[in-house]
């Protein structure tokens, strides 16, 4: 039997003439990765050697204006591709060289989940407000290296893939919010990838004039039984070459979720068939559909909590709880008041979150997916908005320092931001309509009665009310940046 | 380990490379809010009151993207300058740099204050 790739219903990017070209094009990773590995290195030196001003390093500029708007923007209307361009994955031929040389270790089962990660992005939330890290051009700059170095060693020690998946904070941070994104690798043919004899978009290909094998031999068998092989053969030529497969160990027809997939496209090339699509989707497509594991709906109801917190921190009434706070406890000590200011709206958010769920966080996370979205891209392009042209005036004067023949640019005037509330809010009430119809996709499950949809609906109605409401709260205060919590 | 990795980040920040050259810098005791203020500010060389025609002031907040606010400062005397009409156009954290030219090197001084909404 000869199967062949039924045309999808769906529009697949990959099909788009030059787009599709440019993204199944074997080095379009790298050509996306390099320019960024470039901006980061030249972010390191001016962190290291330039002038400790934030508003005039090309560090603190870039990492904490530019790369947090643009992820925001391009999540909300493309989908990962800050992953897809990662420049720590270039760190991945240096892993291959010391994998030689030090012990290849198996990632501890326990930390197999996201609590890890979710963790180490609690962690840093509070260094980011605690030490300042958009204050200091040279902590950011350390900040850079150190995350070279974690991604490096870590995925020389344990499978490639682990630092992706259960280490870094900004990928999860991604992850998290793609969930809401408009595009999701699928198979656009399913009998194509049951009678797949390699599973290649998994266990990568390495293809001969002769052979055609997995190219590290089959990582798994667990997908294996969810699909199982057929006798039959597909008849398509292949590209030759080593082809990796997927590093997070997704297994393309089994998709249901961005969760996890950095956008890489080792699936696409790995696949002889090409039948492997970028296909566009309904942004809600995921939060009406996605029943997630216990550990990753709790990690995304506390990053959209922590969105708030962070937003929060940028007020003044920040500093007035700060301050009633000190009083209160009859202390000065940051850390101890950050981290209660922090822990208690985290907390106490989580905690209505769940309470509002009647424990059934995993069935109604998807309701915070787009509110998610909505306030870390609100408080992201405030930022953005107001510091987009000041990057260039900065990377021309740290270039200028290397010798290069480049014309000093001024930097611009301060923008104060006031303008950018309404599109805030419209951001905001965007997502309280999604959530809104969301949460009643999942109460009207089951075909109840308007009365029982409306009981099942009203507790999580009430906390999506809550949340935007705190969200334009937020939004609406003039923003100020501060470093010290205390006057 | 707290302990531990707040010696290593004050390790590192002790390394940073300091911004000031030359001058210290202290401002008139006073609250400042958001809108046009005039600024008094006092400058020193080694301790000495710091004479010069041409005292430049670059205002900027200290979160990153943000613009930067330029003026001059005139002399009053005794090492006491007045800048006219600053625009401090956001509250939050400032840092004013001030800036100046002596026997062909560029000196310069830092002075960080709040301004209130």
């Amino acid at each position: 039997m000869t199967a062949s790739p039924q045309p999808s219903s769906r529009w697949d990017v990959l099909r788009v003439p030059l787009v599709g070209a440019f993204l199944r094009w074997r080095y379009s990773r790298f050509a996306l990765q390099l320019p960024l590995l470039l901006i980061a290195a030249l972010c390191v030196y001016d962190g290291l050697t330039g002038r400790q001003l934030a508003p005039r390093n090309t560090a603190t500029v870039a990492v904490w204006v530019h790369y947090r708007g643009l992820v925001a923007l391009a999540l909300a209307v493309a989908g990962n591709l800050f992953c897809a361009a990662c420049p720590l994955m270039l760190t991945r031929g240096p892993t291959k060289l010391l994998k030689r040389f030090v012990p290849q270790l198996e990632f501890p089962k326990v930390l197999r989940n996201k609590y890890g990660v979710l963790g180490l992005t609690l962690l840093f939330l509070f260094s980011y407000e605690y030490f300042d890290l958009w204050a200091s051009p040279w902590l950011t700059a350390w900040l850079i290296l150190a995350y070279f170095a974690a991604a490096l060693l870590t995925d020389a020690l344990f499978p490639v893939g682990t630092f992706c998946k259960y280490v870094c904070p900004l990928g999860n941070f991604n992850f998290a919010l793609s969930v809401a994104s408009p595009t999701q690798i699928s198979a656009i043919d399913q009998t194509v990838c049951q009678s797949c004899e390699g599973k290649y978009c998994l266990n990568g290909r390495v293809e001969t004039a002769t052979t055609r094998a997995p190219l590290h031999g089959f990582k798994s068998t667990h997908v294996l039984l969810e699909l199982p092989m057929v006798s039959t053969m597909v008849n398509v030529s292949a590209t030759r070459g080593a082809f990796p497969g997927c590093e997070t160990d997704l297994f393309v027809p089994a998709i249901q979720s961005n969760t996890d997939c950095t956008l890489c496209l080792n699936c696409v090339r790995a696949c002889p068939y090409d039948n492997v699509a970028l296909t566009v989707r309904s942004p809600l497509t995921e939060a009406t559909t996605l029943r997630p594991r216990a550990d990753w709906a709790w990690f995304i109801t506390v990053l959209a909590w922590a969105g708030l917190v962070n937003a929060f921190a940028m007020i003044p009434p920040f500093f007035a709880v700060a301050a009633w706070l000190s009083d209160l406890l009859g202390t000065r000590d940051e850390a101890l008041l950050l981290l209660v200011i922090q822990g208690t709206g985290i907390g106490v958010g989580a905690l209505l979150t769940w309470v509002a769920a009647r424990g059934k966080l995993r069935d109604w996370v998807g309701v915070l997916f787009p509110l998610t979205l909505a306030v870390w891209g609100g408080h992201y392009l405030f930022h953005f908005v107001t510091g987009y042209n000041t990057l260039l005036p900065n990377a021309f004067s740290a270039l200028e320092r290397l010798g290069l023949p480049v014309t000093a640019l001024a930097l611009p005037g301060v923008v104060r931001g006031d303008g950018i509330f309404w599109i805030q809010a419209v951001i905001s009430y965007a997502a309280l309509v999604a959530a809104g119809w969301v949460a009643y996709r999942k109460a009207a499950r089951g075909g109840r009665d308007a009365r029982a949809v409306l009981l099942e609906l009203l507790p999580m109605l009430l906390l999506i009310v809550f949340f935007n409401t705190l969200t334009l709260l937020i939004f609406s205060q003039p923003m100020q940046a501060r470093g010290s919590l205390l006057q | 380990m707290k302990r531990v990795l707040l010696m290593l980040l004050t390790l590192l920040a002790a390394c940073a490379p300091q911004n000031a050259n030359g001058l210290s810098v202290t401002l008139a005791p006073g609250r400042y809010s958001v809108g046009r203020r005039d600024v008094l500010l006092e400058v020193q060389r080694d301790g000495k009151p710091f004479e010069t025609q041409d005292l430049n002031i670059e205002g900027n907040m200290t979160h990153a993207g943000m613009g930067t606010v330029s003026g001059s400062a005139a002399a009053l005397g005794g090492g006491r300058y007045r800048v006219k009409n600053f625009d401090f156009n956001m509250s939050g954290d400032w840092i004013l740099t001030v800036s100046a030219t002596e026997n062909g090197k560029t000196l310069t001084g830092e002075v960080k204050l709040g301004v209130a909404q």
